[in-house]
């Protein structure tokens, strides 16, 4: 029987088209905080947290309270207390957390965000209201640290209390309402507590 | 049934494949882009002053002189000097290009440090504009700029006279993420230049 | 009979060559970008624009031959343009990342490229936040310059503001004879 020579024209059409080279792309959305332990101000919310460095992954667990939102009215200056004095149109908040977590759990780096009534969401970010400077965010104190995420410590500094508070600072539109405070390190992983009403 | 016998094609056969074969011939060079001739080998030797095409650049550099002052008041460190190319610069396209393109045009035969004072593989000045000496960090259309070619070298280590390479980008599409720029830096020209020698004492300048 | 079989293949085959010279032509190819066109929208000085996540709006523009880099001056082969805009990010903290002057003829000069900058802090939703952005431009692109702000730096997929900074040729020979520009801090709230 002869071959239909005919036969191969799809396949060849196929090919032509493969060989011009129609580009395929395949964009990958960044990950997003998808996975979130929720709570309340007042109450212990215990978490669970996954970091990843070259040595895998790692589970971070601890508990955290709001213990307080409330309207930032001095932060710790090099010579001693300073005011807050918020530019128009715009609000700060001191945000008060306890940590409840084994002093040898890497807790740096963390991110602090507001969340509003109106659904807005208001990164802690240190800056400077006017002349005075906002403490960057961190979830354990200044003087007494934990380790960083290769295992080193300071051992300058005292190590860190398996109980501490630290406070973060947030400015907002002037017309913010908290709502909530979420706390996380990387996605996927997030904890966000109900601010108390009333 | 039907022989299958095998058939020397004739002639009328032999024009016919033939020609078929030029069409395939006349295809091929169509979609793979035409004959070309084959580029030059090698980078050309430019004199001084002599403006260069160093794509998507044009280069003209004038002259040299070792220093221990840049004209933005900032002196060397101590056993440290600068090796200082004078010319001019400016961008031939539509699209300003950032400092790692500009950077990638120009190299020099000498023995450098970078700017956090580590010895450098690779002779990359900063591009500053003569005057205020402001770093250039890249270049926008329609600007031509005096330029000082900065080089930081041992100041035990001064040439007399210094090479620079001159080299020309290809427009085309990144590997990593598709984005047109300026890649493929490859040597077009080289300019030498003598070095004007260093003063003979070091500025009264700030001590460490 | 054999002949004309192969010559139908080879025309064929020459045909399919035609045709994926055609595609080659049509599809994307290397130096395509087709992904990148960003949206514009076009708009005036003292108009505000919604683009993703912000409202941004070009609150005034000046020029001259030098700008005043904490204390040095620098001299332009060209013109200096001083552009002050306010964004007010919508839902997350936020800010413009990608600025870019881009003039009649399509020639562009982006921030970051030679000595041209943009300072726009992040700023949290709700709140005004003042930003500026210098361009050094040749004294021709100033006629009909326009401004370009987006958020991101990599800003294919989202909106971009394209706003008509209101210069002529006047403007341009006035920018000759004007004392160097100092530029202004970034703000924060309303002012």
């Amino acid at each position: 029987m002869r071959a239909r020579w005919w036969a191969a024209l799809p396949l060849a059409v196929v090919l032509v088209l493969a060989a011009s080279g129609s580009r395929l792309q395949i964009y990958w959305w960044p990950s997003e905080l998808r996975d979130e332990t929720s709570g309340r101000q007042g109450e212990p919310v215990a978490a669970v947290d996954v970091w990843k460095n070259e040595d895998g992954e790692h589970e971070r667990r601890f508990t955290v309270t709001l213990v307080d939102v409330r309207r930032a009215v001095s932060v710790e200056g090099f010579d001693g207390p300073e005011r807050v004095e918020p530019a128009a149109g715009t609000a700060v908040w001191e945000v008060v957390l306890e940590f409840d977590v084994d002093p040898d759990v890497p807790m740096g780096l963390c991110e602090v965000s507001l969340i509003d009534t109106a659904g807005r969401e208001a990164d802690a970010r240190g800056g400077s209201v006017g002349d005075v400077f906002l403490p960057v965010t961190d979830c354990e104190p200044q003087n007494r640290r934990g380790p960083d995420y290769t295992g080193a410590r300071d051992e300058d500094l005292l190590p860190r209390l398996p109980t501490y508070r630290v406070a973060e600072y947030v400015v907002t539109a002037d017309d913010a309402e908290p709502a909530s405070v979420r706390v996380w390190w990387e996605p996927t992983d997030y904890v966000e507590i109900d601010v108390a009403t009333g | 049934m039907h022989a299958y016998t095998p058939q020397v094609p004739g002639t009328r056969g032999r024009i016919v494949v033939g020609a078929a074969v030029l069409v395939l011939l006349a295809g091929g060079i169509w979609v793979s882009g035409g004959l070309a001739r084959a580029d030059q080998v090698g980078p050309t030797s430019a004199a001084p002053g002599v403006e260069v095409e160093a794509t998507p650049f044009r280069v003209r550099l004038d002259s040299a002189e070792a220093t221990y002052e840049l004209s933005d008041g900032s002196t060397a460190d101590e056993g440290l000097a600068y090796v200082v190319v004078a010319g001019t610069l400016a961008l031939d396209d539509d699209e300003s290009v950032g400092s790692d393109v500009l950077g990638d045009a120009f190299r020099a035969d000498l023995s450098t440090y970078d700017v956090y004072g580590e010895p450098e593989d690779e002779a990359e000045p900063i591009v500053t504009v003569a005057g205020d000496g402001s770093w250039l960090l890249g270049i926008g259309p329609g600007l031509t700029y005096d330029v000082r070619l900065v080089f930081e070298v041992d100041e035990s280590a001064v040439p007399g006279q210094v090479t620079v390479d001159l080299a020309a980008h290809v427009r085309r599409a990144s590997s990593l993420d598709g984005t047109i720029g300026w890649h493929d830096p490859a040597v077009v020209s080289r300019v030498t230049l003598d070095v004007s020698p260093l003063p003979a004492e070091r500025p009264d300048g700030d001590l460490q | 009979m054999r002949a004309r079989r192969l010559l139908a293949l080879f025309l064929v085959a020459g045909a399919l060559l035609a045709l994926g010279a055609a595609l080659d032509g049509w599809l994307p190819g290397d130096d395509d970008d087709p992904g990148s066109e960003p949206f514009l929208r076009p708009a005036a000085v003292g108009e505000p624009v919604r683009l993703t996540g912000m409202t941004v709006e070009v609150d005034s523009v000046q020029g001259s031959t030098a700008l005043d880099d904490f204390g040095t001056e620098l001299a332009s082969p060209g013109v200096w343009v001083l552009v002050r805009y306010t964004v007010t990010p919508t839902d997350e903290t936020d800010a413009i990342g990608f600025a870019q002057v881009v003039d009649d003829r399509g020639r562009t000069w982006s921030q970051q490229h030679g000595r041209s900058s943009n300072t726009c802090p992040v700023g949290p939703p709700g709140v005004r936040m003042g930003c500026v952005a210098s361009f050094e431009v040749p004294s021709d692109a100033v006629d009909g310059l326009r401004i370009r702000l987006a958020p991101e730096l990599e800003q294919r997929y989202g909106a971009v503001a394209d706003v008509d900074l209101g210069l002529t040729d006047d403007d341009a020979a006035a920018f000759s004879g004007a004392p160097a520009l100092e530029v202004p801090e970034t703000t924060i709230g309303d002012r």
